[in-house]
C-alpha cells in the first residue's frame, strides 16, 4: 500500500500556488487553454472522420421515401419522381433529396428481426450482435470508444433530440458510462451552462486545477472507474461551456432557416451542423413522431417534406464545405412500414423489407443497392441485409476493420459487429 | 492484520481447507473483538473462501471506516468534532460501538427511509405520507415481512399505514391518455420484492430464462388488475375492485386461452371464491359519497399474508442490502434471480437469507452484521502492487466505491459547508438545518435531486457522474453560495483563521473527514501562504473547498 | 331508429368514397387501388314492395333477405388512390378524381364505360375531393397542391381557380344545393365559401379545431364538408387531433350556419381515441346525421346523431369496423357504409397460404328507420 506517499501530490507538484497557476494560464501554457479556436476545430474536422446519424423514430415508410411502388396495390396515393441517378425514382415527397441521389447510397434490401419499438430501437442501434451476455453499445458509443473524441475537445457522442436532454449512459452498454450520449433536449444547452455571476474564467481555471489535483491524488492506488467517470463529465462540461455559440441558432441566416425548414427537424439539423463543424465525432439527430399507424398518407405528406428539407440541406452544406468526404451520414429508423394499408389508413411496422440511405465518408455515391418485388412485399435481391451488415459497412466507411478490431470487456474480447455478417461492398466507395 | 500471502494449501481448491479458513477467520474475528459465532465472522469466512491466491486490500483506516459508516447508517458525513474524537479514541472496540450508536442514532430512520425510497420508488415521485411511513417503520425497526405486508396490502382502512399505499398509487397513475400500466406495476413487484424481472414473460414464457413463466407474470398481475387509484384523499390510496372470476390470458405464440387466480411465483394459486352477490362486499361501495367498496375476497390480503413464503423473498432483500453496503450484489443484476444466473456466493446468500429470517427479518440486525464484517471494513485502495484486474469485484478483495444519493450529497454538503451543526433533528425532514432557512431547504433539495438523481425508472446503482451533475457543482449559484454565505459558512469561518495548518486540517476534516497527510499539508499551506490579503485568502480557501467538494473523495462513498 | 342491415357487399379492395347515383340504381365507390367499383341495385328497390309493406305494418316482420346486388365491371384508368366521386344531378354522368391529379367524366351505367373526357393534370398530384354544382354545369375539385378549381362539367375545362387565404392544402370541398357556392377546407382548418361564378370570397368558417401541430407533423383533421337543411347548414367532419404519428384524436362533427358563418354545434362523436376520425358524414332526413368512424385497431362505429341531443340516436357496431364512407340514397331510405375487414392491422409480414394479403372494405347496405 502506498500509505507513505501523499495521495495529493507527485514530487514535481510540490511547489504550486494559485498565483503560479494563474500565471501559467495567462501565458497560454496551461493544459486547457487554446484548445478550441474555431478555425483550428474546422481544420481538424476536415481531417478527421465524423458521423451524422439521423434517426427517424417510429419508422419512416420506405414507400413514401426511398423505394416507391407507385400505381401498385399497396403503392399509396403518391407519384414517384426521377432522381439525379438515371433510372432511379424516389417518392414525390422528397424532391430536394431526389436531386442529390448521386451523392447517396440507398439500400433497398434491408431485412431485420424486430417489429416492436421497445425492443427494436435498442436492437438496431446496438447492431443486434449475437447474444454474449453483455449489453452492446449504441453505434454512437461504439464510435466514441473506437475513434475517441478527436481533438475538438468536445464530447464524442452528442445527441440532439426533442424533449429532455441529459447524459444517457445506458447507451454505452458494457463500454461504461463515459461513452454514453450527451443529449441536448430540443437542441438547447443544458442547465447551469454558464459560470456563476462574479466568477471570472481565470478564477474558474484556478479552482478547476485544484479539483484536478485532488481528483488525481484520490485516484492513486484505486480502481480507475470512478475517477475517470468524474473527470470525463467535468471535462465535457468545461469544453461545452466554452462553446456557447453551438446552441445559438439566432446566428443562423434567414436563408438557412428557410432551406432547412422552420420545423423541429430543420432546427435540430442546424444545431447538428454546428456540432459537426465544431468537430464532434458522432452527432445523432433524432426526430420523433414517425410511427404512422393511422392517417399515414396525410402524415407522410406533412412529415417527409420536412425531413427532405433538413436532410437535403445538410447534405448540400457538407458537400459545399468539402466535408462530405469526412462525414458519414446515415438516415434510418428501427424498421420500415407495411405494404398493406390498414383500416386506419396507416401502415404498421415492417422489418421484412425496407430501405435506408447513406452518404459521405467511405460511402459509394449514386449507388442503389438491392430492391424489393413489384409490390414491395419481399426483398428481390440475391441477399437481404440485416443491421449487422450495416454496422460492418459503417465501420469500413470510417476506416475501422470490423473483422480485426475488437472491444475488450475486461478480459473478454468481443466483436464490434455481428460476426456472421460482412460489409455491404457495393455501398463502399 | 491483512493477509498478504496466502498459505499454499489455500490454492488447492475447495476441498479440505474449509475448516482451516474458518479457523483463520475465527481467529481474525476474535482479534477484532467479534465472537466466533457471529454471522459477521461466518460471512467473512465465506467471502475469503473464494480468494484462492488473490491478495486482498488491508482494512480501511479509521477515518475511511468512520466516513463510510456515517454515510451508510446516517446518510451524512461525520462532523469535524466527531471525526477528531474517533481518531483520538484508542479503545479496541470503537468501531463496534460506533456501529451500534449510529444504528440507534437519530438519523438512522431518515437515512433508511431515503435508501428505501430511492431503491423501491426509483425516482418515480415523492410523497410526504410515504416518506413519513418509511421513517416511522425504520424508527420502530419493523420486520421486513411486516413492511412488505403493509405495502402489498395497501389497506384504505389502515390509517396508521396510509403512506404505504404510495408504492401502488404512484405506479397506478396514468399520464395523459395512456392506460394505467398494470404490467409495469406487476413487473416492479416481481423485481423489487422477489428479485424476478418477469417483464419478458408477460406475453409468453421467457425465451431466455427457463424459470420465468408467463403463468408467474399473469398470476401476479391477477391481483393487481383490479386496483384503481383513489384521488383527492390527501394521502396515497388505492381501491381494490371486486374479483369474481379468474383472469383470462393467452400466449401470443399458441393463442391458447388460459385462466389464473392470483398467485405468487412459486406458490399455489389462490382460489377465487364464488360468493353470492349480497356477500361479495364487506363494505359496499357508495357511488354517491364516492366511498370505495371493500371486497370480501381481497387478492392483496392474500398476497400480503403469503409473501414471506414466496421463494426468494428473503434472498432478494438481503441481496439488495448486501448490494447497498458492499457495492455489488451476490446476485447481479439484482432482479435476475433464476437458475441460469447463480449467486457468486451461494452459501453466503443462503446464510444471510436464513439468518435474516431467523432473526425476525430485523433490518438493524442485518445492517449491523454486515457493517461489522471485515469485508465491509476493507480499504477501497487496491492491495499494494496489485492491478485493477487482479481484484475482480465479485471477490470483494477491495471495498468497492459506491454512489452517493442526491440526499446523501445534500446533507453532507450542508454539513461540510458549515450549515448543519451536530445532530440537527431530522426526524421531520422539513425541519431546516441550522443555517439554511426553512424556505431554502426544499428548493435546495429539489436542485440536488434534479442534478444528481437519475431519471425515473433508472435504478441508481452505480457511481455514474453526469454532465448535468458536473454543471450543477460548477455553476449552480445556490449551491456555491453555501460555501461562503452565512455565519457558519466554512469558507468565511476558515479564511478568518490565521493558522494555515489549522485551516488546511479543518478543510480536510470538513470535506474528506480525515486529516491531511504530510505532503498534502505542505501543499495546502503553501497555497494559503501564497495568497496575500483578506480577499485573496478568502478566494483561495473557497477554491480549495470547492476543489475538495468536487473531487471523488467527496462525491463517492469509498 | 337503428338502421337495419340488409346485405353486405364484399369487394376485394379498400373503398375511399361511396356514392349512390341520383336515380338510385347505381352504387359506386372509389378505391385505394385506383378503381371505381359499381353495383347495380336493380329496378326493384331494396327491399321489394311486398317486404316494404309487411315491414310498414310490423317493423319486426320477417321478410326474405334481399340478395346482394350484382356488381358491374369496375371502372379503371385512375392511378394512385381514386378519391372524389360525384354524379351529375340528371345526366348519366359520373365524375371521379385520383391522387395523381387526374379528373374524369364517364357514363355511369355503361358496361365498359369510356371516359367522356379526362384531364390528366387537373391538379399537381393528390386531388382530395370533388363536388358537383346544383345545376350540374360545373364541378369543383380541391387538392394537396392548395388549389380549388372549378371545371366545366361538359368538357373538363378549367373555369376558375381559387385558394384558401393561407394557401394550404385542400382536404375537402362541397357545393351548395341551391346557390352557386363552393366551399373548401384545408390543412389548418380554415374553411372558405366562394361564389363559383365570379370567384368572390363570400364567407369564412373557423374549423381550427381540426388542426394540430404535433412535433413535426401538421395534422389536418378535416375530412368532409357538406350542406344540410336545404343549404342552411354547413357541416364539417373529421377529427380533433391529439397527437401525430398514428394520429390520435376524437371524431368531430361541426355544424355552421351558412348565412352567418357561426358555429352552431361542435359534436364529439363516440369516444376519445376510440372513434378517431369521422371520415365522412351524411345529412339524412329529419335532421339526422349519419357518421361512421374509424379508430385503431379494430374500433369504429356507425352513429346516427342529432344536434343538441346528448346521446346518439343510434350506435351500430356489428361489423362496422373502421368505416371510411357513408352514402345516402336519393330517396333517403337507404344508406351504404364502407367499413374495413377485421384484422386489417398488424406488424410484420403475415402470410396467408404463402401470400401477403391486402385489406378490403365490406360495404354495409342499410335500410333506415
Amino acid at each position: 500500500m502506498k500509505a507513505a506517499s501523499s495521495p495529493l501530490c507527485n514530487p514535481q507538484d510540490h511547489q504550486w500556488s494559485r498565483r503560479k497557476m494563474l500565471g501559467s494560464l495567462a501565458a497560454g501554457a496551461g493544459g486547457l487553454a487554446g484548445l478550441l479556436h474555431p478555425a483550428v476545430a474546422e481544420t481538424l474536422a476536415k481531417r478527421e472522420k465524423q458521423v451524422l446519424f439521423i434517426w427517424l423514430d417510429g419508422g419512416i415508410s420506405q414507400f413514401e421515401s426511398w423505394d416507391p411502388k407507385p400505381g401498385t396495390r399497396f403503392g399509396g396515393p403518391f407519384r414517384s419522381i426521377p432522381t439525379s441517378v438515371p433510372g432511379t425514382h424516389f417518392c414525390e415527397l422528397m424532391p430536394r433529396t431526389a436531386r442529390l441521389a448521386h451523392l447517396l447510397s440507398v439500400v433497398r434490401n434491408i431485412t431485420t428481426k424486430d417489429n416492436a419499438h421497445s425492443s427494436g430501437v435498442p436492437r438496431i442501434l446496438r447492431g443486434d450482435p449475437a447474444n454474449r451476455g453483455v449489453k452492446y453499445p449504441y453505434f454512437g458509443s461504439a464510435v466514441a470508444k473506437l475513434m475517441g473524441a478527436g481533438v475538438s475537445g468536445l464530447p464524442p457522442y452528442v445527441w440532439i433530440k426533442p424533449g429532455n436532454g441529459g447524459f444517457l449512459s445506458e447507451n454505452a452498454g458494457f463500454l461504461g458510462a463515459k461513452y454514453g450520449a450527451i443529449a441536448f433536449g430540443d437542441g438547447r444547452p443544458p442547465e447551469n451552462f454558464t459560470l456563476p455571476e462574479g466568477l471570472a474564467t481565470a478564477e474558474d481555471e484556478a479552482r478547476q486545477l485544484l479539483r484536478e489535483r485532488f481528483t488525481k491524488s484520490y485516484a492513486a492506488g484505486r480502481r480507475a472507474g470512478a475517477t475517470e467517470a468524474q473527470t470525463t463529465v467535468y471535462d465535457m462540461a468545461r469544453q461545452l461551456m466554452k462553446r456557447q455559440e453551438l446552441f445559438d441558432t439566432s446566428r443562423v441566416s434567414e436563408r438557412d432557416l428557410d432551406r432547412y425548414g422552420r420545423s423541429e427537424i430543420g432546427q435540430h439539423m442546424l444545431v447538428g451542423r454546428n456540432m459537426l463543424e465544431a468537430g464532434v465525432r458522432f452527432v445523432q439527430v433524432t426526430s420523433y413522431g414517425w410511427d404512422t399507424h393511422g392517417d399515414h398518407f396525410n402524415g407522410s405528406a406533412s412529415l417527409i417534406p420536412k425531413f427532405d428539407a433538413a436532410f437535403a440541406s445538410i447534405v448540400e452544406d457538407l458537400r459545399d464545405r468539402g466535408l462530405l468526404d469526412n462525414v458519414l451520414v446515415v438516415s434510418m429508423s428501427e424498421f420500415g412500414r407495411t405494404p398493406r394499408i390498414n383500416g386506419h389508413i396507416g401502415r404498421d411496422h415492417y422489418p421484412e423489407a425496407w430501405s435506408l440511405a447513406m452518404a459521405g465518408a467511405g460511402i459509394a455515391r449514386g449507388r442503389i443497392i438491392g430492391g424489393t418485388d413489384a409490390e414491395g412485399v419481399f426483398v428481390d435481391a440475391p441477399q437481404a441485409y440485416d443491421i449487422g451488415s450495416l454496422f460492418h459497412t459503417w465501420y469500413a466507411a470510417l476506416g475501422i476493420d470490423s473483422e480485426k478490431v475488437e472491444f475488450m470487456n475486461g478480459d473478454q474480447p468481443l466483436p464490434i459487429a455481428h460476426q456472421e455478417m460482412a460489409p455491404i461492398k457495393e455501398a463502399l466507395a | 492484520m491483512r493477509i498478504t500471502h496466502q498459505p499454499p494449501f489455500l490454492s488447492r481448491g475447495p476441498k479440505g481447507w474449509l475448516p482451516a479458513i474458518l479457523l483463520i477467520g475465527g481467529v481474525l474475528a476474535a482479534s477484532l473483538g467479534f465472537s466466533e459465532d457471529r454471522v459477521a465472522s461466518r460471512i467473512d469466512a465465506l467471502i475469503e473462501d473464494h480468494w484462492a491466491g488473490n491478495q486482498a486490500s488491508p482494512p480501511a483506516g479509521d477515518a475511511e471506516f468512520f466516513r463510510r459508516i456515517h454515510l451508510d447508517l446516517s446518510g451524512i458525513i461525520p462532523t469535524v468534532e466527531e471525526t477528531r474524537a474517533f481518531l483520538g479514541d484508542s479503545s479496541s472496540d470503537k468501531r463496534d460501538r460506533v456501529v451500534s450508536q449510529l444504528l440507534d442514532g437519530p438519523r438512522y430512520p431518515q437515512r433508511m427511509a431515503e435508501w428505501f425510497h430511492v431503491h423501491f420508488m426509483e425516482r418515480l415521485g415523492d410523497d410526504a405520507a410515504w416518506e413519513g411511513w418509511l421513517r416511522e417503520s425504520f424508527a420502530q425497526n419493523k420486520p421486513w415481512d411486516r413492511m412488505a405486508r403493509e405495502i402489498l396490502r395497501a389497506d384504505l382502512r389502515d390509517e396508521a399505514n396510509h403512506g404505504a399505499a404510495y408504492f401502488y398509487a404512484k405506479r397506478l397513475e396514468n399520464y395523459g391518455q395512456n392506460a394505467i400500466d398494470y404490467s409495469g406495476l406487476t413487473r416492479d413487484v416481481g423485481r423489487l420484492f422477489l428479485g424476478m424481472d418477469l417483464q419478458c414473460a408477460e406475453c409468453h414464457n421467457h425465451k431466455l430464462i427457463d424459470d420465468y413463466l408467463q403463468a408467474d407474470f399473469q398470476g401476479l398481475m391477477a391481483a393487481f388488475q383490479n386496483l384503481v387509484p383513489v384521488k383527492d384523499k390527501g394521502y396515497p390510496a388505492v381501491e381494490e375492485r371486486l374479483m369474481t372470476t379468474k383472469m383470462r390470458y393467452a400466449s401470443v405464440f399458441t393463442q391458447k386461452e388460459k385462466f389464473t387466480g392470483p398467485r405468487l411465483p412459486g406458490l399455489e394459486e389462490i382460489e377465487v371464491p364464488e360468493l353470492p352477490k349480497d356477500q361479495q362486499y364487506l363494505v359496499a361501495p357508495d357511488k354517491k359519497t364516492k366511498t370505495p367498496g371493500v371486497p370480501r375476497f381481497s387478492p392483496l390480503q392474500e398476497f400480503a399474508a403469503r409473501i414471506p413464503e414466496a421463494p426468494g423473498f428473503d434472498a432478494n432483500l438481503v441481496n439488495r442490502v448486501w448490494f447497498w453496503l458492499m457495492g455489488r450484489g451476490l446476485v447481479e443484476p439484482l432482479d435476475q434471480f433464476h437458475s441460469g444466473n447463480p449467486p457468486s456466493h451461494p452459501e453466503l446468500l443462503n446464510l444471510l437469507a436464513t439468518e435474516f429470517a431467523a432473526h425476525g427479518r430485523d433490518f438493524r440486525w442485518l445492517v449491523g452484521e454486515l457493517t461489522r464484517t471485515r469485508t465491509y471494513q476493507r480499504s477501497s485502495r487496491l492491495p499494494e502492487g496489485a492491478r485493477e484486474q487482479d481484484c475482480p469485484p465479485e471477490l470483494y478483495l477491495t471495498a468497492l466505491e459506491r454512489r452517493l444519493s442526491a440526499e446523501q450529497l445534500l446533507w453532507s454538503t450542508l454539513r461540510a459547508t458549515g450549515h448543519q451543526e451536530g445532530d440537527v433533528a431530522v426526524e421531520n425532514q422539513k425541519a431546516p438545518p441550522a443555517e439554511v432557512g426553512a424556505k431554502e431547504l426544499p428548493g435546495l433539495r429539489e436542485r440536488f435531486r434534479k442534478a444528481l438523481a437519475n431519471d425515473p425508472r433508472q435504478p441508481e446503482l452505480e457511481f455514474a457522474p453526469s454532465l448535468k451533475g458536473a454543471l450543477f457543482m460548477m455553476n449552480d449559484p445556490e449551491l456555491l453560495k453555501l460555501l461562503d454565505t452565512g455565519d457558519g459558512a466554512v469558507v468565511t469561518r476558515l479564511a478568518a483563521l490565521p493558522d494555515d495548518v489549522r485551516v488546511a486540517e479543518e478543510l480536510c476534516l470538513s470535506f474528506w473527514s480525515r486529516l491531511p497527510e504530510k505532503a498534502e499539508l505542505e501543499n495546502l499551506t503553501a497555497c494559503l501562504r501564497a495568497s496575500s490579503g483578506a480577499g485573496e485568502r478568502q478566494r483561495m480557501v473557497r477554491d480549495l473547498a470547492w476543489g475538495m467538494m468536487t473531487s471523488p473523495e467527496f462525491v463517492a462513498n469509498h | 331508429m337503428e338502421p337495419v342491415l340488409q346485405c353486405l357487399l364484399e369487394p376485394g379492395q379498400q373503398v375511399n368514397r361511396l356514392r349512390f347515383s341520383p336515380c338510385g340504381r347505381l352504387l359506386a365507390g372509389t378505391t385505394l387501388e385506383g378503381t371505381v367499383l359499381r353495383w347495380d341495385l336493380g329496378a326493384p328497390p331494396v327491399p321489394d314492395a311486398a317486404a316494404a309493406k309487411a315491414l310498414a305494418q310490423n317493423p319486426k316482420a320477417k321478410v326474405p333477405e334481399p340478395s346482394a346486388p350484382p356488381s358491374l365491371p369496375f371502372v379503371g384508368g385512375h392511378r394512385g388512390f381514386a378519391t372524389g366521386l360525384a354524379f351529375h344531378p340528371f345526366r348519366d354522368l359520373a365524375f371521379s378524381a385520383d391522387s395523381w391529379g387526374s379528373l374524369r367524366a364517364w357514363p355511369c351505367l355503361a358496361l365498359e364505360p369510356r371516359p367522356l373526357w379526362e384531364v390528366p393534370a387537373a391538379h399537381d398530384g393528390w386531388i382530395r375531393d370533388l363536388a358537383v354544382g346544383p345545376e350540374g354545369d360545373w364541378l369543383v375539385t380541391g387538392g394537396r397542391d392548395g388549389k380549388v378549381r372549378i371545371h366545366d362539367s361538359a368538357t373538363g375545362g378549367l373555369l376558375r381557380e381559387l385558394a384558401l387565404p393561407d394557401g394550404s392544402e385542400i382536404f375537402a370541398v362541397a357545393a351548395h344545393p341551391t346557390e352557386p357556392w363552393v366551399v373548401a377546407g384545408g390543412l389548418f382548418g380554415r374553411i372558405a365559401l366562394w361564389n363559383a361564378l365570379d370567384g368572390r370570397l363570400v364567407r369564412e368558417f373557423d374549423g381550427s379545431v381540426f388542426h394540430l401541430l404535433h412535433r413535426l407533423q401538421d395534422i389536418g383533421g378535416l375530412r368532409c364538408l357538406g350542406f344540410a337543411d336545404a343549404g342552411r347548414t354547413l357541416f364539417a367532419s373529421g377529427t380533433k387531433p391529439k397527437g401525430g404519428g398514428n394520429v390520435n384524436g376524437h371524431a368531430r362533427l361541426c355544424l355552421f350556419d351558412t348565412a352567418s358563418g357561426a358555429l352552431r354545434h361542435e359534436m364529439e362523436v363516440g369516444e376519445l381515441d376510440k372513434d378517431i376520425f369521422a371520415h365522412e358524414a351524411a345529412a339524412a332526413p329529419g335532421g339526422l346525421f349519419l357518421v361512421p368512424t374509424t379508430g385503431q385497431p379494430g374500433s369504429g362505429n356507425f352513429f346516427g346523431l342529432r344536434p343538441g341531443e346528448p346521446e346518439p340516436v343510434f350506435k351500430f357496431n356489428k361489423g362496422t369496423v373502421n368505416c371510411h364512407s357513408v352514402a345516402l340514397s336519393p330517396d333517403g331510405l337507404r344508406c351504404a357504409v364502407a367499413a374495413t375487414n377485421t384484422g386489417s392491422n398488424g406488424n410484420g409480414r403475415r402470410l396467408v397460404d404463402g401470400k401477403y394479403p391486402g385489406n378490403f372494405s365490406p360495404v354495409h347496405l342499410f335500410r333506415l328507420g
